[in-house]
């Protein structure tokens, strides 16, 4: 270690290094028998530099001055600009880590297992088609030439299940930073949606009220808005969210913060160094600010987020951290006289640039009276922000679906095709 | 017990140029292995990216073996192979520099007044894979993939954007003329779309280009023919076997040793690859298999595949409908009145509903045979026992593509299909 940090004094302005240590143990089901378990322990380093004002970027499977030295070789040929790295600041987050994570073992998942099966059976004669638990540990170190010098851990459990019957099918699915999941309520809710989902009819073409569950909501709005409010995106033009300061959508309120206490997406640092905060992006409907990564903050001038995010490729890009959604409006009641859709088919196709989609329903239901009749092949079809204009409630059925916490939201006037 | 071993290198480059600026250059050297194990009936597997003995990973994927089950694989029968794709022009002997200039031009055709962003990326990878299980099965290959996409957006009322991309499993010879073709017709799609009207809605007839024809083909049939969705109880046409599924004129295959960019030689269980028929003359032929669903439902093996050192699952690699006999404008005139609509971001399929939505780019409204004016992207969707039934298929097969995604897992795919003329759902306004 000490060997390659002289190489990077010696050759670069200044430089990181990130290192993501990941164990995975998992355990999947097929027509509700348990058929494999599977674990992985993966380390992977990247490495960036600045050189001359410019960054350069190389990741591998092992830390060695080669890895370095590509990283010095593509910063000669790279125009992207960046003076400094964070200095590396940590916040306090709580429930981000579970030791009892760490704990678990193929008969925690076995028996984890059987649980969502059993909970699919006793709602009736459902197959559990598909369906798994998972269980996982980060362990990040970010060390830099400017300070930065940082290490945690993360823990994070899921557990999936789909469930079929005749030509039926619904799917569920819990997420914890802990190691306690809902496993009878995912083995129940999606058994309950596939026998609802039964009998389907179809329904008129025409403009209804649509109530889009926690899952549709993020489905829809993690494709179709939350690229438009990312700072590069604004300035390379790829964003129609140019005004700060202008009502875009209705009254909602949109808040990415990645210092909630057990939020999925919850860090004390973001992959770059940066602390978590919380980003007021609409206030009331209204612009208020986007969201970035350390990069673009510098190039455009305003606070870094800590929305500096690694995928697979380990390079920092913006992304999102947990985004809440609010409104003034809530209700007990938002299903009746609307379509309610649980899931939607094919949310990465929406335009992110434009905000249009047409969009496949999954488990979509018409309520009326108490009574929930089960609609066949309904397409909703517009654009996002228009559709954020006319929200007319919001439930209370408040859960978090990935890096999105939101309840089931009603809208009025949506355009349903079939 | 059975046991197999894959050893999986990867080296690629990546390079954006956004706006005109050399950004997000990726480089990356990676390598890890993969175990399996199957005992008494049930899977054990482990993965790792640091150095690990084969003894050893063998002996951590069987103390996940834990519980039992009915899993059973299939023997392979060719035992041994290796392959090297070596390309024309290997990348590696191309400066980044030359990449750069190459990116550069292209650039430049994509330029317009009411050009706003531009993006180009240029990607090169190369995989290494060794395989070898407990029957004496070895196998190895080299395969290289190189391409490059081509985006923008523009403004007129609206902001819309367009992309398009040519990758192979092939080396730096495929760049020519055709990545400036794309850069141009990408700047011409956008001149138009941004004064095209939303697209209309409801059930109609839809002819679609070749590459939405490919997508739509992966979506309405590919996926429900995953066999391991027939074992799970989850796919429309678990007994459709023999059966008729679609039309006389439908024939639709699955096949990893065409050189699109789905291309296999061998897929991640060692065996080697083969066209699969899955429709002739419109009946059901054969599912996608895995060693484990060929053994389970008398199939044959070849089509399991893993992103990285993922567990292999059941995958489609170049899949496409073969050519009818109808001219562009006889298609036009079956449809009489309805869309035409051109490329594809994609699409999702449920296999046990088989409902499937897919999405197009860009369209023209057809009015008495005839095209009419421009519309904006919009997506379609359909039921995979409904949909083949009516279809009408023109000449001119085209591969188009992609990544698929299932079950978390990205791998490369390639779509095709004639241009052709379907009914189907269309989201407009």
């Amino acid at each position: 270690m000490n060997e390659i940090i002289r190489h990077l004094d010696r050759n670069a302005d200044a430089w990181e290094i990130y290192c993501e240590r990941s164990k995975s143990k998992s355990i999947s089901i097929e027509k509700g028998e348990i058929k494999l378990i599977e674990s992985s322990e993966d380390v992977d380093y990247a490495v960036r530099v600045i050189v001359n004002g410019t960054v350069g970027f190389a990741t591998s499977s092992n830390l060695s001055i080669d890895v370095c030295e590509r990283a010095i070789k593509i910063a000669k040929i790279s125009e992207e600009k960046l003076k400094e790295l964070p200095e590396g600041k940590k916040a306090e987050v709580e429930g981000i880590y579970d030791a009892k994570v760490e704990k678990i073992d193929s008969d925690w998942l076995l028996e984890s297992a059987e649980v969502l099966i059993n909970s699919a059976r006793e709602v009736g004669n459902v197959n559990p088609a598909q369906g798994y638990v998972e269980a996982s540990i980060d362990e990040i170190k970010l060390i830099n030439s400017c300070g930065a010098d940082l290490e945690e851990k993360l823990t994070f459990c899921e557990a999936f299940l789909e469930c079929v019957i005749e030509d039926s099918s619904a799917f569920e699915f819990d997420q914890s930073r802990t190691s306690k999941l809902d496993l009878e309520f995912v083995g129940r809710r999606s058994a309950e949606l596939a026998l609802e989902s039964l009998k389907a009819e179809k329904i008129e073409k025409g403009r209804y009220d649509i109530v889009l569950s926690p899952i549709a909501i993020h489905e829809l709005l993690s494709n179709a808005l939350y690229p438009a409010f990312f700072a590069e995106n604004v300035a390379k033009g790829r964003s129609p969210l140019t005004e700060l300061g202008r009502q875009y959508i209705g009254e909602i309120t949109i808040v990415d913060d990645g210092a909630i206490p057990y939020g999925l997406m919850s860090f004390s640092f973001d992959d770059e160094g940066v602390n978590p905060k919380e980003t007021i992006v609409f206030e009331g409907g209204v612009l208020k600010s986007y969201i970035t990564d350390f990069r673009h903050a510098l190039e455009i001038g305003i606070e870094p987020t800590g929305n500096g995010l690694r995928g697979e490729d380990l390079y920092p890009v913006t992304s999102p951290t947990n985004v809440v959604l609010e409104f003034d409006d809530v209700s007990d009641d938002i299903e009746d006289g609307a379509i309610v859709v649980h899931a939607l088919i094919g949310a990465h196709t929406s335009n992110p640039v434009s905000g249009d989609f047409s969009l496949e329903c999954m488990n979509a239901f018409f309520v009326k009276n108490g009574d929930r009749k089960a609609v066949k092949s309904a397409m909703i079809y517009g654009n996002v922000y228009e559709l954020l204009r006319n929200v007319e409630v919001f439930g209370k059925d408040v859960r978090q679906i990935e890096n999105t916490i939101t309840p089931s939201v009603r809208f009025n006037d949506v355009v349903v095709s079939c | 017990m059975f046991y197999d071993v894959r050893y999986v290198k990867t080296r690629s480059l990546t390079i954006s140029l956004e706006n005109g600026r050399v950004e997000k250059v990726k480089c990356d050297e990676s390598s890890g292995k993969a175990f399996r194990v199957l005992k008494n009936g049930f899977w054990g597997f482990y993965s790792t990216s640091a150095e690990i003995s084969d003894d050893e990973g063998v002996r951590m994927a069987e103390e996940n073996a834990r519980g039992k089950g009915r899993s059973r694989i299939s023997e392979v029968e060719v035992r041994s192979g290796r392959f090297v794709l070596k390309p024309k022009i290997d990348p590696a002997d191309v400066s980044i520099e030359e990449k750069v200039r190459l990116m550069r031009d292209v650039e430049k055709a994509l330029r317009d007044d009411f050009i706003v962003s531009t993006r180009v990326v240029y990607i090169e990878n190369v995989r290494i894979f060794e395989y070898r299980d407990s029957s004496g099965v070895e196998v190895f290959y080299e395969v290289p993939r190189t391409g490059m996409i081509v985006q923008a957006v523009a403004k007129g009322e609206t902001l819309q954007f367009y992309s398009k991309r040519i990758l192979k499993p092939a080396g730096y010879e495929i760049f020519g003329d055709n990545v400036f073709e794309i850069a141009e017709e990408v700047r011409n799609v956008l001149g138009g779309l941004i004064k095209a009207k939303s697209p209309p809605s409801g059930k109609m007839n839809v002819v679609v280009d070749p590459s939405l024809g490919g997508v739509f083909i992966h979506e309405a049939f590919g996926h429900a023919v995953e066999a391991d969705h027939v074992l799970q109880g989850s796919s429309v046409v678990a007994d459709k076997i023999g059966k008729k599924v679609a039309n006389e004129s439908v024939n639709v295959y699955d096949d990893p040793t065409l050189k699109e960019f789905g291309f296999y030689p061998f897929d991640d269980e060692g065996v080697k690859a083969e066209k699969k028929v899955i429709i002739e003359k419109g009946v059901l032929k054969s599912f996608l298999h895995s060693r484990e669903t060929s053994a389970m439902l008398n199939g044959k093996p070849g089509n399991a595949r893993a992103q990285g050192l993922d567990f292999p699952i059941v995958r489609m690699s170049n899949t496409f409908i073969g050519e009818g006999d109808l001219s562009f404008e006889e298609l036009l005139e079956e449809a009489k009145n309805g869309v035409y609509l051109v490329g594809s971001r994609g699409g999702e399929t449920n296999p046990a509903t088989g409902y499937f939505q897919f999405n197009a780019q860009f369209g023209y409204i057809v009015r008495n045979g005839e095209l009419a004016e421009m519309i904006r992207d919009v997506s379609l969707s359909g039921n995979t026992l409904e949909i083949l039934k009516d279809i009408k298929l023109g000449k001119g097969l085209e591969f188009d593509p992609g990544f698929c995604g299932k079950s978390g897992q990205l791998v490369p795919v390639a779509d095709g299909s004639p241009p052709a003329l379907i009914k189907a759902l269309v989201g407009g306004a």
